[in-house]
């Protein structure tokens, strides 16, 4: 059996004990059974709470693996779009400066 | 003669450079489901969080009808809720960054860059063709580029910037795709994981609100007081699991979108799977909406 296997049963077993017929069952219980129920209860939700976290634990560290070669992508397109900016502010600053020697040519 | 031959050579250059590459409307669409997953799985973090919550709430009211609970126990619970919460914010943390790619990546795509290069080199009246052309009749009685030349230069110009950006978009996601292909196989993971998750949560929680808003009050034998109010928690706690179940399907989503990125790489792929993938993550996002509330 696998951790998710595993994690899907103990998911199915938490949604048997917290249905309408159990609780009513064990409503009818004396104190000490009733007490021993919400112990047990506890500890199986508790359980699949710890094995849900690890699992996204463990997705989440290997994200993290992948966080630095995500960042130079980030770099490198961010990069791109400023070269490309620049670019075209250089043809534009060449034109500005052109359109002036024109027109001090006109006047001289 | 000479500068209407120079246009031809540039053209036929232009179109070998751009022959291969993806129209950038693909890359944008692609770029654009990405970018919609992540706002979608990052609601969906969100959502998961608060639903565990209300999941564990309500599970400590159950078990505190029946017997009640040490602080130990209430400690033990909370503990886990708390642990679920780090881990989020480090999820968190990793989908804007894969937000922040996807949406340069867009940017790029879309950029407005070469209509601005084209305004920029302008033609025989205007930006940098129209200043030279002034110039040179200016110094010598003649316009730098004249006639077809300067109509054809703004054109060419838009045509070597847009090849230029499918050129960078295309190096990008050849350089990355390792990285890309390992982290859309993670967030299929994680979707189908966050997906069950909250799926369990719901039903739980659905159980005992049902349980403590519906059946208890008209079980007892008495009148209920406010039968309006019972009816609407009866019709909000049978219908809550129903966004929910929408996410059964959400793990394939992810799977298409990696598909569909094998095919950007290969150059199979269509504009039609890439608008469907976008009407898919559309859908995604909306459910994750409303888990979030």
């Amino acid at each position: 059996m696998t951790q998710d296997e595993l994690l899907s049963s103990l998911r199915d077993f938490d949604t048997a004990l917290n249905s309408a017929e159990v609780q009513t069952f064990f409503a009818a219980q004396d104190p000490q059974v009733k007490s021993q129920f919400v112990a047990l209860r506890l500890k199986v939700s508790e359980r699949v709470a710890q094995l849900g976290n690890a699992q996204l634990q463990s997705i989440s560290q290997s994200l993290d693996q992948l966080s630095g070669d995500l960042s130079a992508g980030i770099s490198n397109a961010q990069a791109e779009l400023d070269h490309l900016d620049r670019a075209i502010g250089i043809i534009n600053t060449i034109s500005s400066v052109v359109g002036l020697v024109g027109r001090v040519l006109a006047i001289a | 003669m000479k500068v209407s031959r120079l246009i031809i050579v540039l053209t036929l250059v232009v179109s070998t450079m751009t022959a291969g590459c993806k129209p950038a409307k693909e890359y944008a669409n692609l770029a654009q489901a990405g970018t919609t997953y992540a706002v979608a799985i990052d609601n969906l973090l969100v959502a998961t969080g608060n639903i565990e919550i209300d999941a564990t709430s309500e599970k400590l009211l159950s078990n505190a009808a029946l017997s009640p609970i040490s602080l130990k126990q209430y400690r033990a619970a909370s503990a886990n809720d708390e642990e679920l919460l780090e881990i989020i914010a480090k999820l968190r943390q990793h989908v804007k960054l894969l937000s922040r790619y996807f949406g340069l990546l867009y940017q790029l795509a879309t950029s407005d860059a070469p209509d601005r290069a084209a305004t920029a080199i302008g033609n025989s009246s205007s930006g940098l063709i129209g200043n030279l052309n002034a110039v040179g009749t200016q110094l010598r009685g003649s316009g730098f580029l004249t006639g077809n030349a300067a109509v054809a230069a703004g054109p060419i110009t838009k045509l070597v910037v847009s090849g230029i950006i499918r050129g960078a978009l295309r190096d990008e996601l050849n350089e990355r795709q390792i990285t890309i292909r390992k982290e859309l196989d993670l967030q299929e993971r994680l979707l189908k994981a966050l997906s069950a998750r909250i799926q369990h949560d719901l039903q739980v929680t659905q159980q005992i609100r049902e349980q403590r808003l519906v059946i208890d009050p008209l079980t007892t034998g008495k009148a209920i007081a406010k039968p309006d109010e019972w009816a609407s928690n009866r019709r909000t706690v049978l219908t809550m699991k129903l966004t929910a179940d929408q996410l059964q399907t959400a793990g394939d989503d992810v799977k298409k979108l990696r598909e569909a990125f094998e095919s950007l790489i290969s150059g199979d792929l269509t504009l039609d799977r890439v608008d469907s993938l976008v009407a898919d993550f559309d859908s995604l996002l909306t459910i994750a909406e409303k888990l979030k509330g």
